[in-house]
């Protein structure tokens, strides 16, 4: 088989198209948020906030019957929302520390979820679906609010870029400028909340922290200035998607699984070989 | 000669209107609490526009605490702070330059970067930065002697020129009030020099600079006033009259030593182990 035909293969299917169109949207998406995540050390946070959104689904299942997919997304905005600005609360004005405030909320709602969905018969292929994403089951439906969702979050980062650097570069500067520093702050976790919403499909609540952290930060290493880090991370999510999904046709792998491991691949690589942070510069350096 | 600072128009975009013939800085009866413990008591002083203030104390006398509610990011409990006649939280002239220590050196921001984000809050949102912004910028990181290096990566910079970077910002930011936590810490003897030549460039510019210390010998030789501290306010005056050895044993106990050099001033070492560190929040 040519190169073109390897290529052009997979792309007969639709369900093929469809979930490359949806991990390419979601890959890039994933690496613009998760720059902020990565610079503001909010990793674990993003990663509660992905895992928090199994009760909400759960209570969609319940609610709707597992037919209905359009009601599980509103489900799990609802939710991945109210638990960001929730976290934002407590850890603003908790007397535990933020990480802790984090882990609480992030087990206690990811049991809850457990809990909910063990009540439903035949739960175990739900439960697979949603922790390790289904991407070849995405609709035309899905990829529109994929785009519309998707597209909001980038609007809102592109007019608000300026403040958002501020408040996560230096609060204090936010706060002496007298910028709403406490809305920013909350903006970027309901930014961070419907990011893992649109892209629960794809890589589902258990690999979502890798595609928020694990592209940003490839290009973390790679990128001197921010906008640089940004498209550089978007341009790594969105290899990381179209290839997993490859790699997972011709390989049978976990659609998820394929995409991170990508991802992944290519972090080290930068890891190794980064002009500027990367082993090898060091290596020569000594 | 006053040069103007970049312009003459001061666009100040929803900051509190200054009060003319209003002090810089007055600050009366002051008190705050840290923790539920008393970390400053009843701290009054009057900082005309333009003038240089020192404060200096002990490790815990308060001087992060003072700065933070002068820049209007912490409540007192008691007492008034007025900066040009208004609550320091109506202004956005106030430049608040934070210790470098607090600082996350590896973010991927270049020089000039950092110094835009000091008009952040003049550019307003959804905006990008406009021929004047960009010409403030400039001006700035050539008043600190930066312009060559406005391209560089934070991280690449030594001590002092980060300190600068700072200042620059506070420049870009048009502040009129300058407000700096312990600048020389952690400078070698050169970059100290070029922090403080700094400092007392901005007289110039009108700038009222208000710099917590620990270093007594620079505060005595560099500053207009000296605030000595130890939670209450020990001394407020001219050095000749702040640090006298009755005041600074009050503020520094046992912790001190003072000997007379050749030329009859005091040479002053604080040994700094008294109590616990200022409380940075």
């Amino acid at each position: 088989m040519s190169f073109v035909e390897w290529i052009v293969e997979p792309l007969r299917y639709p369900f093929m198209v469809r979930g490359l169109t949806a991990a390419a949207s979601v890959g890039g998406l994933c690496a613009v948020v998760g720059a902020f995540v990565v610079l503001r050390g909010m990793a674990f946070m993003g990663d509660a906030i992905a895992h928090s959104v199994l009760p909400g689904l759960a209570a969609g299942v319940l609610t709707a019957g597992r037919g209905d997919r359009r009601i599980l997304f509103w489900w799990a905005l609802g939710t991945a929302v109210a638990v960001a600005l929730g976290i934002g609360w407590v850890s603003e004005r908790g007397r535990v520390r933020e990480d802790t405030a984090i882990g609480i909320v992030f087990a206690g709602m990811f049991a809850l979820g457990i809990a909910l969905i063990s009540t439903v018969r035949g739960f175990a292929v739900d439960l697979v679906h949603f922790l390790f994403g289904n991407v070849l089951g995405v609709s035309n439906g899905d990829l529109i609010l994929i785009g519309a969702f998707g597209g909001a979050v980038l609007l809102a980062v592109l007019l608000l870029y300026k403040e958002l650097v501020v408040v996560s570069f230096d609060p204090t500067l936010a706060r002496t400028l007298r910028l709403p520093a406490s809305a920013y702050r909350y903006l970027l976790f309901v930014l961070i909340a419907v990011t893992v919403v649109v892209s629960l499909q794809t890589v589902g609540v258990g690999l979502m922290l890798a595609m928020l952290v694990v592209p940003a930060s490839t290009a973390y290493l790679l990128a001197r200035r921010l906008p640089a880090m940004i498209a550089i991370g978007s341009l790594f999510g969105v290899l990381s998607g179209v290839i997993g999904l490859y790699v997972s046709f011709y390989a049978s792998v976990a659609s998820g699984a394929a995409i991170v491991l990508v991802a992944i691949g290519f972090f080290f690589t930068a890891l190794l070989l980064s002009p500027r942070r990367g082993a090898l510069r060091r290596f020569q350096r000594n | 000669m006053t040069a103007g600072r970049f312009g003459s128009i001061p666009s100040r975009r929803g900051g509190a209107v200054h009060i003319v013939d209003a002090p810089a800085v007055a600050v009366k009866r002051l008190s705050a609490m840290l923790g539920g413990r008393p970390a400053l008591l009843d701290i009054t002083f009057e900082l005309e526009e333009g003038r240089q203030l020192a404060i200096v104390g002990p490790n815990g006398a308060g001087k992060t605490t003072l700065l933070r509610i002068l820049a209007g990011l912490l409540s007192p409990s008691g007492g008034d702070v007025r900066i040009h006649g208004h609550g320091p939280c109506g202004h956005v002239c106030i430049a608040y330059v934070p210790q470098r220590s607090g600082i996350d050196w590896r973010f991927p921001v270049t020089v000039g970067d950092v110094v835009m984000m000091g008009r952040v809050q003049r550019i307003g949102p959804a905006r990008r930065a406009g021929v004047r912004d960009r010409h403030v910028v400039r001006e700035a990181l050539a008043a600190v002697d930066l312009a060559d290096l406005a391209e560089r990566q934070i991280e690449e910079l030594s001590g002092g020129q980060q300190q600068r970077m700072f200042i620059a910002r506070a420049l870009a930011q048009e502040a009129d009030l300058i407000l700096l936590d312990e600048p020389l810490a952690g400078l070698d003897v050169h970059s100290r020099a070029e922090v403080l030549d700094l400092i007392a460039s901005l007289r110039d510019r009108g700038v009222t600079a208000i710099v917590a210390l620990h270093d007594l010998g620079v505060a005595a030789a560099s500053f207009d006033v000296i605030l000595l501290l130890k939670r209450r306010m020990v001394g407020y005056g001219r050095a000749s009259d702040v640090f006298t050895e009755m005041h600074l044993r009050e503020a520094y106990g046992s912790c001190l030593h003072m000997a007379e050099d050749a030329s009859g001033a005091f040479v002053i070492h604080d040994t700094a182990c008294s109590g616990g560190d200022d409380v940075v929040r």
